[in-house]
């Protein structure tokens, strides 16, 4: 009896293990000699990653950074979209090389994958309506924010307002829909995501961002844990791309100046601090 | 295997403890509610599709095919960000202060099984013989009594099996209004997930909550349908 009911979980359990062990093997090796890297990134996220309409190719900062440390490796690139939930899946079960997805350092990750050196430092913020008369983040103690399902988001918003319910959508634009149609009072999300979106509602837009941070956290590149060769190669990649301005010109060219978000670039590409 | 388990457990504990319950409420009130209106709406509906007038038929027939042929997750897409924006606002805010998450996915879902609920009875109801009804009637019961007293009664005793899978589908689905943030069992599952990374953990608990549910489900309506069989010769 006892064999019927344990004899297939334990079955279960000894695969999934022996999957682990077979992907073991040094997966610098096996990117260089196959040639390609394969990148985890978004198509939902303007400027992070996203479906360029004319082109109909995934573009933006993230995919930039991306096609970089290939390069620097000397492979070709392989974009591979993902749904932000499932990102980190994806990466520990091996289907990706790298993740290059807007991916915030929190220690709970950092259990779980390992993190290259920052590469974008990102500032959360919360949009409101103009005339919903909340104008800090205390006033949205015991309202209704909307988020997207698996960020970091959820976690700032918890520890800063402890007070607020959070609704989670399966993307940013179900999550920014719920705040246009009131559905909820506030939107959390990354300064430049979250003006994104005000900018392209156009003139009409009633929303405004409030100004103190919910939190800032590190982006790092994501990747796969126990794998210290192919960790020190990103790293060694991305400090060059800073050397050689590479990552300034890829942050001028999707947020700064001449961007439609103007933003200045306060941070170099450094280890994150825990 | 014991730590498996112990992990498993862990997900009980608090904080996780909480979210579980709260999913399973709100999956049990999603069911309840767009069950009741799907059983409400599905009689209408079946009673307006026999009812001989062409027109009423035709409209019941377009809308059930309607119903059939586009996808729930749409359905509730389109009720949750479409039909609501059509509202008038103080009745958008209304809904929305009483949580619109759960209330356009429950009516979306209530309206979708209703045309299965209706195609269910129909079904019953062609299987009780045309002479039964023309009896009550000739017996002097009106046209809305005979079928209350006698079609009816028979009609969903004949069609409890196909009834009963509709209500497993019903309760399954519920499981789609995670898409508009609804904080249901499913919702809750990938929540926890997110925040612990036990995965393959917090599957197992989604999955055994929603296999226990549906059988006792299907349990409880062969029962019921076993209790209230017409006894036959």
């Amino acid at each position: 009896m006892k064999f019927f009911t344990l004899g297939p979980i334990g079955l279960l359990a000894l695969l999934a293990s022996s999957f682990n062990a077979a992907a073991h093997a040094d997966q610098l090796a096996e990117i260089k000699t196959r040639g390609t890297l394969v990148c985890g990134v978004l198509s939902t996220l303007d400027p992070f990653g996203y479906m360029d309409p004319e082109s109909r190719e995934v573009v933006g900062y993230d995919v930039d950074f991306c096609k970089g440390v290939a390069k620097q490796l000397g492979v070709k690139p392989e974009l591979r979209q993902l749904s932000l939930d499932a990102r980190i899946p994806e990466l520990s079960q091996g289907r990706v090389d790298v993740l290059a997805a807007v991916l915030g350092y929190t220690p709970a990750r950092a259990t779980q994958i390992a993190f290259s050196d920052a590469y974008f430092l990102s500032l959360q913020k919360l949009a409101v309506q103009q005339d919903s008369g909340l104008n800090t983040l205390a006033d949205l103690n015991d309202k209704r924010i909307s988020s997207i399902k698996g960020s970091s988001t959820q976690n700032f918003v918890r520890a800063t307002i402890p007070g607020a319910k959070i609704v989670s959508y399966d993307d940013a634009p179900s999550a920014f829909m719920a705040l246009t149609q009131r559905k909820v009072d506030g939107f959390g999300l990354t300064e430049a995501m979250l003006r994104r979106f005000i900018i392209k509602l156009g003139p009409e837009a009633t929303l405004k961002v409030i100004d103190a941070p919910l939190g800032q956290e590190q982006w790092g590149l994501g990747i796969k844990k126990d794998e210290p060769q192919l960790l020190a190669a990103v790293n060694t990649a991305l400090n060059k791309m800073e050397e050689s301005g590479e990552a300034q010109a890829i942050f001028d060219k999707w947020l700064g100046k001449d961007s439609v978000y103007h933003m200045e670039r306060t941070f170099k590409v450094e280890p994150i601090k825990p | 295997m014991p730590d498996f388990l112990k992990s498993v457990l862990s997900l009980f504990n608090a904080p996780y403890g909480e979210i579980l319950l709260q999913g399973c409420l709100l999956t049990t009130w999603l069911t309840v509610f767009s069950f009741v209106l799907a059983v409400m709406l599905g009689t209408c509906l079946a009673m307006l599709r026999v009812s001989g007038n062409s027109f009423c038929e035709r409209v019941v027939a377009a809308y059930v095919s309607y119903q059939q042929n586009v996808p729930m997750l749409v359905h509730i897409l389109l009720w949750y960000f479409g039909v609501s924006n059509v509202l008038p606002i103080f009745m958008q805010d209304t809904l929305n202060y009483f949580g619109s998450e759960f209330i356009y996915p429950a009516i979306a879902i209530g309206l979708c099984m209703a045309a299965y609920y209706s195609e269910d009875i129909r079904s019953g109801l062609r299987a009780i013989p045309h002479g039964q009804h023309e009896a009550s009637r000739s017996l002097g019961l009106s046209y809305l009594k005979s079928m209350r007293y006698v079609v009816i009664p028979q009609a969903l005793r004949m069609c409890a099996p196909p009834f009963i899978n509709h209500t497993v589908l019903l309760f399954k689905n519920t499981s789609l209004a995670m898409a508009v943030g609804a904080a249901e069992m499913t919702y809750a599952v990938r929540d926890i997930e997110n925040q612990t990374f036990l995965t393959f953990q917090a599957y197992s608990i989604a999955t055994l909550f929603y296999l226990v549910v549906s059988l006792a489900l299907m349990a409880l309506g062969s029962y019921v349908a076993h209790r209230t069989r017409i006894p036959t010769r």
